[in-house]
């Protein structure tokens, strides 16, 4: 499942970039200095008056020991270019699943636990807010009044300038003050999307019968609700864990680009504007090789934590 | 029928919101003769006041008037590429759902591949190599957006197809397509209305992202994306209303097809309706 998978995103991605017309040599163009025969070199150069299928065997080639081959741009290593970029990008996205984690589960049990009350309600409509809120637009928002209004809260990048001089628990301070209004943005969506889901699962739970018959035994609510109701709630939960990988990690190319964040989706968006195809391509199978990896860990965990699911051998 | 949907306050709120939206859109142009070209260059970067309700931009161009004229670009991509994706991704899950055996497999296996794609990054890199222009961004969203679509069909298919009915119009020898169009897609309709009516929502989120990353409409024509473009770079002169009002504008118009498309869900679906009884 997991191989057939990667050569179909493989195939996509390289099928999309060279379909679509300009290339990487268009650049050059603009550049009085090199003239039409120096552009054919860099032409062959880069393979590229190869036919697709043998541009694309060479890359596939190249792609399953990880080498991305050179960027466009400045002739580094692509896989360099992406791995001094990835951290950033996990940082983010990690701090951004804490934050959905540790809001929306509460908040769904919360909400099941007392269906229909005035907090459900309240909470149905913050949901449903946050499922509508164009992300991109609140992280202006938030900007203008932490960033630019107030002047609390940094508004780019992820360090301060001066960085290299603080001493290490004012490097940690800085960076987090750094990762707040980029970690809220990312995590709106999936923290509408996961509370949600995370209520219906509790209410899903609430009406089997073995709650039934822990109430009938005298357990305390709060006994039932912290180890009968949310351990079977939880199950669901971790498949959930799969489907926000790819959400937070597209997120990315745009919260990054915003913040001017200097993560992976920033390199991706950059490199897109210059039509750095291999760049393009090593961010775009990144992202597809970690959607993929976030889905084996939510079938690992589910079956970790749901007796019932075993896999044939 | 009618009646008992406007009852329901969600979709009220939806359609009068969206009715209002659209009226305006058509309404506007023909009272104020302000264009959303035009610049009041004395005026520039006003905050809202009487002459200009909602501000004006770097240019001196009125924001309100340009938030009407991008409500039609974005309803347009809204609906339009929404209808794109209805007609690859029903007729795709209908057959998946219906045929089985491998057709089923390639077309669930095309979708899965699409999805492990973040939609944001694949239409960015799609949107690049052609002409940002707002007939590309429609057709992209449209072309990315399938596949869930396809995933539901499928799913719901699978479950008429072993219906007596369905067994009884192959027995009378009646032809596969016309099995899948005039006795299937009758029975999946309502979840593909419910998702059709979220999925414009999302679209009209997606077409201002683009925009606001310089990909989609482009300037000087109005767009709520790339207002916001405009409003991050004069933040730094405080112009607030540069990204209130569009972020408003979307934030609102998305909120209404959401409720619409959740009103719709309650009335429709009758498992939903279910697991809200509790």
């Amino acid at each position: 499942m997991f191989i057939p998978l990667l050569i179909g995103i493989t195939v996509i991605s390289f099928t999309v970039m060279h379909l679509t017309p300009g290339s990487p040599v268009d650049d050059f163009k603009m550049n009085p200095n090199i003239d039409a025969r120096a552009r054919h070199r860099f032409y062959k150069l880069y393979g590229l008056d190869q036919p697709l299928y043998i541009q694309y065997a060479g890359w596939f080639g190249n792609v399953i020991t990880f080498d991305f081959g050179r960027s466009f741009k400045d002739g580094r290593k692509v896989l360099t270019k992406i791995l001094e970029r990835l951290p950033a990008t996990l940082l983010l996205n990690l701090f951004a699943l804490g934050v959905i984690f540790a809001v929306a589960v509460p908040a769904g049990v919360l909400s099941a636990v007392k269906q229909n009350s005035f907090t459900d309600r309240f909470l149905a409509v913050l949901v449903f807010a946050g499922y509508s809120l164009p992300a991109f637009a609140l992280a202006l928002i938030l900007m203008y009044v932490f960033g630019v209004k107030f002047g609390w809260l940094p508004i780019s990048g992820m360090v301060s300038v001066n960085y290299s001089y603080l001493s290490f628990w004012g490097k940690v301070f800085d960076l987090l003050k750094h990762l707040v209004l980029p970690v809220i943005t990312s995590a709106v969506g999936g923290l509408a999307f996961m509370s949600r889901y995370m209520r219906a699962t509790v209410l899903e739970v609430m009406r089997q019968d073995f709650i039934k018959a822990v109430r009938a035994r005298g357990v305390s609510k709060k006994g039932i609700i912290t180890v009968h109701i949310f351990r079977n709630a939880l199950i669901p939960l971790v498949t959930l864990f799969g489907l926000l990988i790819p959400s937070l990690i597209g997120g990315s190319v745009v919260f990054e680009t915003i913040f001017s964040w200097p993560g992976m989706g920033r390199l991706a968006y950059g490199a897109i504007m210059s039509r750095d195809y291999p760049v393009v391509m090593g961010v775009g199978v990144i992202m597809a090789l970690l959607t993929l990896i976030g889905n084996l860990i939510a079938d690992i965990g589910y079956a970790a934590v749901d007796p019932r699911i075993r896999y044939e051998k | 029928m009618m009646k008992k949907l406007f009852k329901n306050k969600m979709i009220l709120f939806g359609v009068s919101f969206t009715a209002l939206l659209i009226l305006l859109t058509f309404i506007i142009p023909q009272v104020v003769p302000l264009s959303p070209l035009q610049q009041d260059l004395p005026a520039r970067l006003s905050s809202p006041g009487a002459k200009h309700i909602m501000g004006t931009d770097a240019l001196g161009r009125d924001v309100f008037i340009r938030i009407i004229y991008g409500a039609r670009i974005s309803l347009l991509v809204g609906f339009v590429s929404v209808t794109i994706a209805l007609l690859i991704g029903v007729p795709l899950g209908l057959l998946a759902g219906f045929h089985g055996g491998w057709v089923d497999n390639l077309i669930m296996r095309i979708v899965d591949i699409m999805l492990c794609f973040p939609s944001i990054f694949l239409i960015l890199m799609v949107i690049t190599f052609l002409e940002p222009n707002i007939i590309n961004v429609m057709a992209v969203i449209g072309l990315t957006s399938w596949p869930g679509l396809t995933r539901y069909v499928r799913g719901e298919a699978l479950s008429v197809r072993k219906r007596d009915y369905i067994s009884a119009a192959k027995m009378m020898n009646i032809g596969r397509v016309r099995i899948l169009f005039i006795h299937m897609l009758p029975n999946v309709i309502a979840p593909v209305l419910i998702t059709a009516t979220l999925g414009i929502g999302s679209a009209i989120l997606t077409e201002s992202v683009l925009s606001f990353l310089g990909l989609g409409v482009q300037p000087p024509s109005p767009s709520w994306g790339n207002i916001l473009t405009s409003g991050k770079n004069y933040m730094g002169s405080r112009a607030w209303w540069l990204i209130l009002f569009p972020a408003g504008a979307i934030f609102l118009t998305v909120l209404s097809f959401n409720l619409i498309g959740e009103g719709l869900r309650d009335h429709l679906d009758p498992h939903k309706k279910f697991l809200k009884k509790g």
